[in-house]
């Protein structure tokens, strides 16, 4: 009677879970087995590939003390502080011209237009700007017309004091569209009541935006500067095509580091110190996103 | 906001807006010139003597071509099973209570923030091991398991906004979870299924790392690589190169055009609260 009775608990347990099942078999299988492998070959030694060897943590106190890792955990940090509060101040421009009151025609296709960028891949958005900074391309053409000669003559992605300068842009022009558009529908829940009162009370546009605009947008503004610091954080292709890391490394980042170290000198084990470590990072610092979101699934 | 100066804002639009798209104008223009004309000096806006040599020189590529398809076969086929598998998990973390759930989503959430950098090491290893090196099926898993979380979310929250009644009324003239699941939750959740179909086959389309590391041939590279190649090797004929991404984005861009109404339904269903 009893043992039925919790078959019948098994049976209704797999009834629920069968729906995430598929999802969660696939993302364990891919995500946890690797990250366990990672875990594990991050204190091996691979200096003799065939046959790696158990080294503690050597790797970790290598990367450590290395200061080429300082310089690309110093790169990536400003190309993605960069890159998110760029974009989210270009995004959050457009959005408030976009929520005026102006004709649905026209603002349907601004909207749609300003998404291009967002729907390019990484390749043809390295693939322009590379075009576009080259020594003889438009922004030199541009700036000589304009009479900055002198300056009209910087080779921006050979340069190591504007080649990271020149990804960055790369990265932001690829990146605003989406912030755009979560901010754009953040205004459009945003009622207009509250205007109109502020107007009322004599508020002028930037008491408007600071004092109602910004704190009713303030969920959906965590969240993007969240999840954008995660992506910019960790992202790979534009410095990888564009520039490889150089010229002096001054454009490494730390997943181009890790690449190179993985794939050039084939050190798996250096290489996966130092993934770990970029992973340890990215939690700490949405440390308080995931507390958040767990307290609302709490709910 | 600043409703008083309604000419300000299409003329913030227009000048705004037209410098955003300065880069897109940028690859257009040089895709229809010559080769020669590329770094035409004085600046030359639009194409001297509109050609379309470079695509031609793309279309008599047949490896070019081949990355096409390729592109095609794993976006596809990443976006159908992330559609079935997503829509399936949003359906159980929306409706059901079992224990564990919250170690999942937590777990999901987690997974967001793996360098991908991270993952491409083990996956290379094992990918060789079992003999999937080179093959579609390899990218196939490693692009589901990158877009699928944010794609679970993305349908719990959508979801989420359909009223559980619906599922309780259908409970009580009989319906299974899965019988529910197929004829009262999917059908208003359109928008949601193509908000995660989008993002998905932009995410296959347009990755690049995994398709370095984990294939070398062209029979199944996808159409990054071939881009990524030609940034190496084509430098002097950039008119190609600016052919070859504008037909590579074409399609998005189509696509995102017609279905963008669903799009921005099913994106921002949970996100704005």
């Amino acid at each position: 009677m009893n043992n039925n009775h919790a078959r019948n608990d098994l049976v209704e347990y797999f009834r629920k879970v069968s729906f995430i099942l598929p999802a969660i078999t696939l993302l364990l299988l891919l995500t946890a087995y690797p990250l366990y492998q990672v875990i594990l070959m991050s204190f091996y030694d691979y200096t003799d590939k065939a046959n790696p060897i158990f080294a503690g943590i050597k790797n970790y106190t290598e990367f450590i003390v290395d200061p080429l890792f300082w310089n690309a955990l110093g790169n990536t940090v400003v190309f993605t502080i960069v890159s998110v509060f760029s974009g989210l101040s270009i995004g959050l421009i457009f959005a408030l011209l976009l929520n005026q009151q102006i004709n649905t025609k026209f603002r349907a296709i601004f909207r749609s237009v300003l998404m291009f960028p967002w729907l390019t891949s990484s390749t043809v958005v390295a693939a322009i700007f590379m075009l576009i900074f080259n020594p003889f391309g438009l922004v030199n053409k541009f700036l000589s017309s304009i009479g900055f000669t002198e300056l009209s003559q910087t080779a921006w992605l050979g340069d190591e004091n504007t080649a990271l300068l020149a990804v960055i842009v790369a990265n932001i022009w690829r990146g605003f569209p989406f912030m755009m558009l979560m901010l754009l529908a953040g205004l459009q829940t945003i009622s207009n009541d509250l205007y109109e009162a502020a107007e009322i009370d004599g508020a002028g546009f930037f008491k408007k935006l600071f004092y109602i605009t910004i704190p009713q947008l303030k969920n959906i503004i965590l969240t993007l500067v969240i999840l954008e610091f995660i992506w910019n954080f960790r992202s790979f292709d534009l410095v990888f095509l564009m520039t490889g890391g150089g010229p002096m490394n001054s454009t490494e980042v730390l997943s181009t580091y890790i690449y190179h170290h993985a794939f050039r000198t084939l050190d798996f084990g250096y290489a996966s110190a130092t993934a770990i470590f970029m992973l340890l990072i990215m939690v700490a610092l949405s440390f308080f996103y995931l507390k958040s979101s767990i307290k609302k699934e709490g709910e | 906001m600043f409703r008083k100066n309604k000419f300000g804002v299409y003329l913030s639009l227009i000048v705004l807006g037209s410098i955003a798209m300065v880069p897109i104008f940028w690859m257009i223009s040089i895709a229809f010139r010559t080769n020669p004309e590329v770094f035409a000096s004085p600046l030359k806006l639009l194409p001297p003597t509109f050609t379309l040599d470079a695509f031609s020189t793309v279309f008599e590529n047949r490896e070019l071509i081949q990355l096409f398809i390729n592109s095609y076969i794993i976006a596809l086929s990443v976006t159908f099973i992330c559609i079935i598998a997503a829509a399936m998990a949003g359906y159980g973390f929306s409706r059901f209570d079992f224990k564990g759930k919250r170690s999942a989503l937590i777990y999901i959430l987690l997974t967001q923030m793996f360098p991908m950098v991270l993952l491409v090491i083990p996956y290379f290893l094992f990918i060789t091991r079992v003999g999937l090196y080179n093959t579609y099926f390899a990218l196939i898993l490693a692009y589901t398991s990158f877009a699928l979380p944010f794609s679970i979310m993305m349908m719990r929250d959508f979801i989420n906004t359909i009223p559980k009644e619906l599922d309780e009324a259908a409970k009580i003239d009989g319906c299974g979870p899965l019988k529910s699941f197929f004829y009262i939750i999917l059908p208003p959740c359109l928008p949601g299924l193509i908000a995660t179909g989008v993002y998905t086959f932009i995410l296959a389309w347009n990755e690049f790392l995994f398709a370095v590391i984990l294939t070398n041939s062209i029979e199944v590279r996808p159409l990054t690589i071939g881009i990524g190649m030609l940034i190496g090797e084509f430098t002097t004929e950039w008119n190609a190169l600016m052919a070859l991404s504008f037909m590579s984005s074409a399609p998005l861009i189509i696509v995102f055009l017609f279905v963008q109404k669903y799009f921005l339904q099913g994106l921002t269903a949970g996100s704005v609260k």
